[in-house]
This record gives C-alpha cells, sequence and structure tokens, in this order.
C-alpha cells in the first residue's frame, strides 16, 4: 500500500523502532458491537426527532416576524394606564380598622397610667417630710461643701441663711439636681 | 479529493425518501475507523461509544448542509476529534485536574482494560502515548495509526502541513525515549 510505505519510509529516515513495531490496536470490543450500532443511533435520532415533525395548524405570515414588536407594544401602553385598582392585602378593612382601634386604647391607657401630673416644686417639697431632707443634705453635701459654704459667706450672710425661704432652697437644689424619689 | 460514493451518500440523505437509509449506510462505512480513532484518544469503549454516537447525531443534524466540495472523511473526523478534546477537557474540569494529571486519570483506565498485559509492546505503546501532549498525541495517532495524509491532517486539526510533520516527528521521538527508558 502506497501510503502505509510512505509512514514506514518516514520512520526509517528517522531511523525511529516504531517502523518495525506491530501496530494493531490491544483493546477489546464487543463481538456485535459494530453490528448493531446503526440500528441504536437511527432510535436514538428518531427519539430526538419527536416533537419537532410539522404541526398542520397555518401559523398567519409574518406571525412570528412581529410577535416580538407586539408583546413589547401592549406591555408599555399598559404601562401608561395609572393603576386605579386598590392594592389586595393580606388583612381586610375591619380587621384594620379594629387594630387601630386596639392600638390606639393600648396608648392612651399607658398614657394614663404612666402620664403624673407634675406637682409644683414647693408642694413636692412639702410633702417630704423635714428629717428626710436633712437626711438628704448629709448624704450628699459633705463637710467641705458646708465649710466652704459657710466660709464664703459673710456673717451678714450666714444670718440670712436662716431667713431662707423654702423657694430659694428649692432653686439651691434644682441647681445642683436632686432626686424627690431618694430614700435611704 | 471528493470521493463520488461520499457525494452518492450525501445526495440520498438530503433526499426525504432516501434519508434514512443513506444515513445507515454512512454509519456502517465510517464507524470503525471513527471509533478507533476515537479510543485511542479516551482510552475506555463506554466512553468512546458515547462520544461516537454523538459525533453521529451531529452528522444527522449538519450532514444536510455540508459543503460537497470539502471532504466528507476529513469533516468526519474533525468532529470526532473536537468531540474527543471536548470530551476530555470536561474530564478534567469535573476532576479538577491539573495538567499533570490528566495522564493518570487516563493511565488509571488503560490498566483496568480487558487484556491488559504492562509487558506488552502495544500496551506500552499505548502508554507512551498517553504521556504526550492531546494534540500532539492526536497527531501521531492520526499518521502512525489512520495513516492519514498531511494534507489531510491539515484540513482535520487546521494546522500548517509543516507544524504537523514536526510535531509528528516530535511525538516519534518523546515515545521512543519513553519505550527505551520503559
Amino acid at each position: 500500500m502506497e501510503q502505509n510505505s510512505e509512514l514506514l519510509n518516514e520512520l526509517r529516515q528517522w531511523g525511529s523502532p516504531l517502523a518495525e513495531m506491530p501496530r494493531h490496536m490491544p483493546f477489546v470490543v464487543e463481538e456485535d458491537y459494530f453490528t448493531t450500532l446503526p440500528e441504536v443511533l437511527s432510535s436514538r435520532i428518531a427519539d430526538s426527532e419527536v416533537g419537532k415533525k410539522p404541526m398542520p395548524h397555518p401559523v398567519p405570515d409574518g406571525y412570528f416576524e412581529t410577535l416580538a414588536g407586539n408583546i413589547l407594544a401592549r406591555v408599555k401602553s399598559e404601562e401608561t394606564i395609572p393603576q386605579l385598582k386598590r392594592r389586595k392585602t393580606a388583612f381586610p378593612l375591619p380587621a384594620r380598622i379594629a387594630a387601630a382601634a386596639l392600638l390606639l386604647a393600648a396608648g392612651w391607657a399607658g398614657y394614663k397610667h404612666y402620664d403624673k401630673p407634675v406637682l409644683p416644686a414647693q408642694q413636692q417639697l412639702a410633702a417630704i417630710p423635714a428629717e428626710e431632707i436633712h437626711q438628704y443634705l448629709g448624704n450628699y453635701l459633705d463637710d467641705m461643701d458646708a465649710d466652704l459654704l459657710a466660709g464664703n459667706l459673710a456673717d451678714s450672710e450666714l444670718n440670712e441663711l436662716e431667713q431662707l425661704h423654702n423657694d430659694e432652697i428649692i432653686e439651691y437644689l434644682n441647681d445642683g439636681g436632686w432626686d424627690t424619689s431618694a430614700k435611704n | 479529493m471528493y470521493k463520488e460514493d461520499d457525494h452518492i451518500l450525501v445526495s440520498a440523505f438530503r433526499n426525504e425518501a432516501t434519508k434514512d437509509t443513506a444515513f445507515t449506510q454512512l454509519v456502517r462505512k465510517y464507524q470503525e475507523r471513527l471509533y478507533w480513532h476515537i479510543r485511542r484518544l479516551v482510552i475506555a469503549h463506554e466512553d468512546t461509544n458515547d462520544i461516537l454516537q454523538n459525533v453521529f447525531v451531529k452528522v444527522w443534524q449538519n450532514l444536510g448542509g455540508f459543503r460537497e466540495e470539502a471532504n466528507l472523511y476529513t469533516w468526519l473526523y474533525r468532529i470526532a476529534t473536537n468531540e474527543s478534546l471536548n470530551w476530555i477537557e470536561q474530564q478534567k474540569k469535573r476532576r479538577a485536574l491539573p495538567l499533570s494529571e490528566t495522564e493518570d486519570f487516563l493511565s488509571a483506565r488503560l490498566v483496568t482494560e480487558k487484556g491488559y498485559d504492562a509487558g506488552k509492546i502495544e500496551w506500552k505503546l499505548q502508554q507512551a502515548l498517553l504521556a504526550l501532549p492531546e494534540k500532539q498525541r492526536v497527531v501521531f495517532t492520526l499518521r502512525y495509526y489512520d495513516e492519514m495524509p498531511y494534507e489531510q491532517m491539515s484540513v482535520v486539526l487546521e494546522t500548517s502541513v509543516g507544524a504537523l510533520k514536526a510535531s509528528y516527528h516530535h511525538a516519534v521521538k518523546k515515545v521512543e525515549t519513553y519505550l527505551l527508558n520503559d
């Protein structure tokens, strides 16, 4: 065979031992593989052709060419129409009204419970026993503050301390911050 | 050169009345050559069968548009070669194989082949081929086993004749080295 000679001559020119080696393939193939392959293929191709057979129903000329444009035009026109329909929600109107009323009632009750009227400072102070005020001052006013205060005040002012009104004491305490609920 | 009988087959395939018969004849004519070409590349029969069937399904789908001035034989080999190389690429990706381990993956399949004998020269040659880069292995098998002329191989692999000659020469030398060192 001409091609065979050409192949062997090429290998021999290169001094290759492959020229003298057997070239048969060592792999094993099932005896009837090639006999049945064409039928296997025909069956596979027949299965793949299912659904591709022509349908008898006529289609208007140019239908598929214009379909995309028609759909797009329709979508655009639907987008410009105002949406007047009410959005549907998971909760009907009566249920929403009832829930709002419940929330208002709970809010009002909480407001009434927690929102106590603030008495004027004078009334609050009058409500506190004198002993408690002395105890408070003793706890929150240290000796140094007392001496400092005394030292800074002239004798005349010290005399004036004895004449301090409750308003002035309250004003003093408010400046320093005091807690009417503080109890020991 | 366009073979007359291939021309008749293609014409018969394009006739709906004779399409199935023509296709069956085409399969019977080329099945063994294509089978062995694929099997030399992928080793296992099961994989070869899958790829070969895919090749012929593609032939069925595309033979109607086949240009008659081309060679049917080289066209079929090109499809078979591409399907085989694509399969190898998929196996590499599926196994996340680095390039160096593709040989091991196919070599492991080779040793499980029925009748495998590491002492026999024909099995050693198959091991030597697996050590070649994929495209060089294709060149070697087309030339050495299929005795394909370089001009036809150039159409199949879309590579110049000169490059193919050089590639085949290098492949032969590598195989010799492998066999001598084994």
